[in-house]
């Protein structure tokens, strides 16, 4: 079957897609997307999380089909939309060291992202905490992903450059 | 060398779950300067994350010659909530029987923090605990 979609902005259509393929699959493999990893398949560890119409997702439990005319975002539409640049939660997990081999990085920025889209100012640990527990991290024990969402939602209120 | 602290009660046990506690790490991991501070401390953090999970979660069952538990649905790791903070001293000493006095410094916290958080789960329970992962029947020996 065919599927259209929005992605990051722009129209995108896919052939041939099989009625149980992942939204992931051809996010990764018809739509040259690879951001969004591929890990489990099962929605256990948050690698592949994207935003579907701005409620985030992980895009290897969603069939392409559901995904028709609808809008998807992934990590590779982030740069550029909150002004130039990386986004201030992309560049925030550089500055504070929280991505180390760097595979779940696309789907917690993804997660974070959607926490500080529906916070007001910065939210506190147990929120940070409750928002990210669907992501796994093999490397980093958390800590420095907690400092990235914290200065991430302290540049993005404006408290620090 | 690594050390963690453990055994006076960094941890807290209710209802058979495991908490741990101010997973405090000293590690003279650099040689006399730290060539990527942020790394060392991310590489040190990852490593006590990896212990806590072998401390109270990993294990991968196999019976019959079958993994019983091929997912993260039956094979833990911990997940950002069941990290405790983890507060940094990083001593910077050189090691003089290595060149350049350099030190590694991902493993030694991987290694030392699995001892660290069962010594102190026997501390609070008095129970010998003589394998990783601990498991709720352990304490309660039911």
């Amino acid at each position: 079957m065919r599927v259209t979609m929005t992605v990051n902005g722009e129209p995108a259509t896919a052939d041939d897609v099989w009625e149980g393929e992942s939204l992931l699959f051809v996010l990764r493999e018809r739509l040259a997307l690879p951001g969004s990893k591929n890990a489990c398949e099962q929605g256990e560890c948050g690698s592949c999380t994207i935003l579907l119409d701005d409620v985030p997702v992980c895009a290897c439990l969603v069939a392409a089909g559901q995904a028709a005319d609808r809008e998807v975002v992934t990590v590779e539409g982030l740069a550029g939309r909150l002004g130039p640049g990386l986004h201030p939660v992309q560049q925030a997990f550089l500055d504070a060291g929280a991505v180390q081999c760097g595979f779940c990085t696309p789907g917690l920025i993804m997660q974070a992202c959607d926490l500080l889209r529906r916070t007001a100012g910065v939210p506190g640990d147990p929120d940070i905490r409750e928002a990210l527990a669907g992501n796994l991290c093999r490397c980093t024990g958390y800590e420095k992903i907690l400092d990235a969402v914290r200065l991430a939602a302290m540049r993005m209120a404006g408290d620090v450059a | 060398m690594t050390a963690v602290t453990g055994g006076s009660g960094p941890v807290v046990i209710e209802n058979c779950a495991i908490a741990t506690m101010d997973g405090r790490q000293h590690d003279d991991s650099g040689a006399e300067h730290r060539i990527n501070p942020q790394a060392v401390e991310g590489q040190i953090q990852g490593g006590i994350a990896q212990g806590l999970g072998l401390a109270v979660m990993e294990e991968i069952q196999v019976s019959d010659g079958v993994v019983r538990n091929p997912s993260f649905t039956d094979y833990l790791i911990p997940t950002i909530l069941d990290m405790p903070p983890v507060r940094l001293d990083v001593l910077e000493l050189a090691d003089p029987r290595a060149p350049y006095g350099l030190r590694g410094v991902g493993e030694p916290p991987t290694i030392s923090s699995t001892p660290a958080v069962v010594a102190a789960i026997r501390a609070a329970t008095g129970r010998d605990l003589t394998r990783v992962p601990v498991r709720p029947e352990h304490i309660t020996a039911t």
